[in-house]
């Protein structure tokens, strides 16, 4: 072992220049790692910190039909007989209406929140003038009907202290405005700006009425909360309510629910800084071969000297984990002097408290990963270099003959499964994670095919053809083509390597144009206002004052509450939430499984929906057999339902049962109502319902009367602003989007340095080759002229061919993740195929220079 | 006179590590003639041949080379002159793996733009007996048939000198004999002069004159 230490550090401390490059090309692959696993970790830790005071509770008990006096009973006896004492129990009740000034008459959808007892329970809410919440407050509060307004409703509404606001059949006066609220999350993207009204006032509001989205929490705080199993308290008080409607949550499941969309983000960052880390393991893949290729002799003496192959293997080894490690530390050391600096950046523009640093768990991560990658990219190349003869390398790497046959490739298998493991755990989605691995393995597989052919065919129609160098251009370009042509595999894996890297950013790009355009669909006609909580009764009236003011109102569509209580015939139960690891797709289809559902019936599609499989209803339901339901398709997918899946209702006790007969593709950001299960007509239409609707593109002022018009005389109809939503979306995305452009500048780094790595491989190959032209007389600018035409010629193929099969991905991934919602940024591309040409000519530029200045001597050795 | 070098020196290495290889050493060649420096390995044959050819400068010394002093030339100078007027063989063949036997002549042609440079490489492919293997690459060839690709790169511009570095080294001896009396031929059809570089005696006594390179000097044999 002390033999091997020897060889490996004195190989290591007499290849400076190498060591240098492998480890800054390695450091910044990880170093961009390094930045989001940190931002990753410090938005879960912030987030865990405050969701005790997010929940405002030990432990809650939510859903959106009220619990029965029997079941709060059954959760109080729960709680008392595990703590020994009464729990401290505070009721919240929240709803979306509208509430309207009293005295300029502006009218805003408002979260209204109703709260009794000693809410918050954990955390603070403090008012503008009268502080934190006192008894007397509360007991104020509770006698008079008053609200304590957020900042942003005063602003919006234009109300102040003392004035006046309606919420629905109550005049309430503005008592103060809410200060700090530690129970508000930070999701970035609420619907409306909140509100405090004491409970007792909810039925005199007359806000909640059949079909209206109410929420209703019990929150408890336990005396001895630090001797109780929390998570096993959750499963025992689920099982005893046996009711999917209801939700027990816990504090972290309230951060999980903050989360989602920023843990949506960070899966996708994770993936982005796969991209890096595997840009820079290609990259040291290809500079450690060069390292190795150059060892070949000493490799024979070795042998020859009898240390054995695993000897020489962990030789390698020892190298690889030594440099890895110290690029980790590098990266490590950087990464903390830097990261605390974006910190306040960071919580700026993302809205959210963020502490970054570079953790121990983080570094150790992404040595693993690093290593990980690098290794088992070399390793195929170094495994077949030491089994050959010592009398084949005695002869040096020019007179080697060193190719990979199909059996030799299988030996990347090891990688694509490495990448497949870690795309899933960084993505936490198999199919996002294993969508990532099967791009690279069908791109590569493509390339690999498709290169040798088309190098093939250039040497019929075009070397064949050409008899003399100089033409048809000049003789640079003449032996460049040679070379290119020629060189079949250094040219494929520069080709796949350009090409993998370019398709990957590009992806990246497109992803972000595609995710930016989803969200704000430029080209779909959106509705100015949504209207919701319509009543049954009041759809006519609401019609002809429609009319009469002239107001565009657009697809009134019925909604019935219900809940699906078996799908097949079987009871459809709630999954529960086991295990630590949990991908994307298991926390949607735990959520979904767990709530109830609204639906609607119609025979008619609409212009945002397209029937995907199945057939058209077959009118209206006679009453006999089974009814027939459409389900969006997604939506079908994680309740595992398809054509021929039968599904039974349950609307207020009764049940109903239909069968799917069609799945239907829905254009979510078309702002329209829509749902994800539509039922035949002459079903539910006898089922207590309301109506959801919304009101073409109006101008802003119209937006304001019209609002104000409806709230006027509908005062229970609560109306969204969709113009306004859109730009808080905007505005939270260009956010996300800040974070990703960072990623994708640092990758494009990196996928340079991987270009710099395989040029100065491949010319390092061909300086024999250079120090003969330069014996004939050739200058270095012509040589120089050869190798850029070579590897421009590579590089603007690849990068065409790079963005060709990402446009192909990006178009692919759309339809999977994105609707269908495809955009392309072409003016990116042309930039790029830009940056690369130059980028490339100043590389051969800097690494010929460099082979060029050996002298011709050398040829004598 | 085609070639003479008087009293150059060269030494590589710095302080302790110097180590003295050429020194005050002078030769005349007259044209067309060859050459055979002779010596033991070690002697600084090589570095007597890359100074003589043009590929590395002395320390001190001139070395005149068809009227021209090399020695006095700029890099860019030094490259054109050597391209037009001095012809290398080396030891290892140092052929380009991707370019064709053909292609391999063609290119110092064209390089130096000399006229129909195609039909000049398929003759002087014709005259090393290699026309039948003209699309072939190196790797598809002998070691003989690699040597006399290089010995028809070598002599295709018509260079007034050939340097010769061991041409016969990497091959067994009945190929080696072979190579080396076609070289010999097409030496004196083409009237140039060959400066040999060998440990071979038996070889040297086919020059014109020999010389041995001993204590940092050639000695005439």
């Amino acid at each position: 072992m002390k033999l091997i230490l020897k060889i490996a550090f004195r190989e290591l401390l007499n290849s400076k220049k190498f060591v240098w490059f492998f480890i800054l090309n390695l450091s910044l692959g990880i170093l961009g790692f390094l930045v989001l696993h940190s931002f990753k970790t410090s938005v879960n830790e912030s987030l865990s910190l405050r969701s005790r005071t997010l929940l405002a509770s030990d432990i809650s008990v939510s859903s959106r039909k009220e619990l029965s006096l029997e079941q709060v009973k059954i959760v109080d006896e729960k709680l008392t007989e595990l703590s020994l004492k009464n729990p401290i129990k505070s009721f919240v009740s929240e709803v979306y209406s509208m509430g309207q000034n009293d005295k300029n008459k502006k009218s805003r959808l408002i979260q209204i929140k109703m709260i009794s007892g000693n809410y918050p329970l954990y955390g603070e809410v403090t008012l503008k003038n009268q502080g934190n919440l006192t008894q007397q407050l509360r007991d104020k509060f509770e006698s008079t009907p008053l609200v304590w307004a957020s900042a942003e409703l005063a602003h919006q509404l234009k109300v102040k202290v003392g004035d006046k606001l309606r919420l629905g059949d109550i005049l309430f006066t503005v008592d103060d405005i809410v200060a700090e609220d530690t129970t508000s999350s930070s999701r970035g993207i609420s619907l409306a700006p909140k509100l405090y009204v004491h409970h007792k006032f909810q039925k005199e509001m007359g806000l909640i009425s059949q079909g209206s989205v109410a929420n209703y929490t019990y929150q408890y705080k336990v005396q001895n909360s630090k001797d109780i199993d929390f998570k096993k308290l959750q499963t025992e008080i689920l099982d005893l309510l046996d009711d999917p409607a209801f939700k027990v949550l816990l504090p972290e499941n309230s951060s999980e629910q903050v989360g989602r969309v920023l843990n949506y983000l960070s899966d996708y960052l994770g993936l982005v800084s796969l991209v890096a880390i595997f840009l820079s393991a290609i990259g040291a893949a290809f500079l450690f071969q060069d390292f190795v290729f150059k060892k070949i002799v000493d490799i024979a003496i070795l042998k020859s000297l009898g240390l054995s192959t695993q000897s020489i293997f962990k030789v390698f080894s020892l190298q690889l984990g030594t440099l890895g490690t110290i690029a980790v530390l590098i990266s490590g050391a950087v990464g903390s002097i830097i990261l605390p600096l974006g910190s306040q950046a960071l919580s700026d523009v993302l809205k959210v408290p963020v502490s970054l640093y570079v953790s121990l768990e983080s570094m150790a991560i992404s040595l693993c990963i690093a290593l990980l990658f690098t290794f088992l990219i070399c390793y195929p190349i170094i495994q077949k270099l030491i089994g050959k003869k010592s009398s084949d390398l005695f002869g040096g790497e020019k007179n080697l003959k060193f190719e990979f046959n199909r059996l030799d490739f299988l030996k990347f298998l090891p990688l694509l499964i490495a990448i497949e493991l870690v795309s899933i755990w960084q993505s936490h989605s198999v199919i996002i994670g294993s969508a990532f691995t099967l791009i690279l393995i069908l791109s590569s597989g493509l390339i690999f095919l498709i290169i040798p052919y088309v190098l093939a065919l250039f040497q019929k129609f075009f070397l064949d053809r050409m008899n003399t160098f100089s033409k048809p251009f000049n003789i640079e370009f003449g032996v460049s083509m040679r070379f290119l042509i020629r060189e079949k595999i250094p040219t494929t894996l520069t080709f796949l390597s350009i090409s993998i890297g370019v398709m990957l950013l590009s992806i990246i790009s497109q992803l972000e144009v595609s995710l930016n355009e989803e969200l704000l669909d430029s080209k779909t006609k959106k509705p100015s206002l949504f209207m919701f909580d319509i009543q049954q009764e009041q759809r006519n009236e609401l019609v002809s004052f429609a009319k009469e003011k002239n107001i565009p109102i657009l697809n009134l569509t019925p909604m019935v509450r219900a809940r699906i209580s078996k799908i097949n015939g079987k009871e459809f139960t709630r999954e529960k939430d086991e295990g630590e690891f949990q991908t994307r797709e298991d926390e949607q289809r735990i959520r979904f499984r767990n709530r109830g559902i609204n639906l609607t019936y119609s025979n008619e599609l609409n212009y945002t929906q397209t029937l995907t499989k199945g057939k058209p209803f077959d009118g209206k339901y006679t009453g006999t057999g089974e009814f027939e339901i459409s389900l969006d398709q997604r939506y079908a997918d994680r309740i595992k339902a398809d054509i021929g899946t039968t599904l039974t209702f349950d609307v207020l006790g009764v049940e109903f049962k239909g069968i799917v007969t069609s799945l239907r593709k829905i254009k979510w950001t078309s702002f329209l109502p829509n749902f994800f299960i539509t039922l035949q007509e002459g079903v539910v239409e006898d089922a207590p319902q309301s109506y959801l609707g919304a009101i073409d593109e109006l101008d802003n002022q119209r937006q304001l009367e019209v609002q104000d018009l409806i709230v006027d005389k509908f005062p229970n109809i609560s109306i969204i602003n969709v113009s306004e939503l859109l730009k808080k979306i905007s505005g939270v995305f260009s956010s996300m989007s800040f974070a990703i452009k960072v990623m994708a500048y640092l990758c494009i780094f990196v996928g340079f340095f991987v270009v710099y790595a395989i040029i100065q491989n491949q010319l390092r190959k061909k300086q024999y080759d250079i120090l003969l032209l330069k014996s004939f007389g050739m200058g270095p600018k012509n040589i120089v002229l050869i190798f850029a035409y070579k590897f421009i010629k590579i590089a603007v193929s690849a990068t065409i061919l790079g963005a060709g099969l990402s446009l192909v991905v990006g178009n692919l991934l759309s339809q999977v993740f994105f609707d269908g919602v495809w955009k392309v940024d072409f003016s990116y591309y042309l930039y790029l195929i830009i940056a690369v040409v130059l980028i490339t000519f100043l590389l051969v530029l800097l690494n010929a220079s460099g082979v060029y200045k050996k002298p011709i001597r050398s040829l004598l050795e | 006179m085609i070639i003479d070098i008087k009293n150059i020196s060269k030494t590589y290495g710095k302080d302790k590590n110097e180590l003295l290889v050429l020194q005050d050493l002078s030769l005349k060649v007259e044209s067309p003639s060859s050459v055979a420096i002779i010596g033991k390995s070690g002697s600084g044959k090589s570095t007597f041949l890359s100074l003589g050819a043009g590929l590395d400068k002395p320390d001190s010394g001139s070395i005149v080379v068809n009227n021209k002093d090399i020695t006095s030339l700029s890099e860019s100078e030094l490259a054109t002159f050597r391209a037009k007027n001095i012809g290398i063989i080396f030891q290892q063949f140092h052929l380009m793996k991707n370019l064709t036997a053909l292609e391999n002549v063609l290119l110092p042609l064209e390089i130096l733009k000399i006229e129909n440079p195609l039909a000049k490489a398929k003759e002087c492919l014709k005259k090393v007996g290699l026309e039948q293997r003209a699309a072939h690459f190196p790797h598809e060839l002998s070691g003989g048939e690699k040597q006399r690709v290089a010995i028809a790169r070598a002599i295709v511009t018509e260079p007034r000198v050939i340097f010769a570095d061991e041409p016969s080294g990497n091959l067994d001896e009945e190929t080696g004999r072979e190579v080396m009396s076609l070289l010999f031929d097409l030496v004196k059809n083409v009237g140039t002069t060959m400066i040999l570089v060998t440990h071979d005696i038996e070889l040297s006594k086919r020059c014109d004159e020999i010389y041995q390179l001993k204590n940092h000097r050639l000695e005439k044999q």
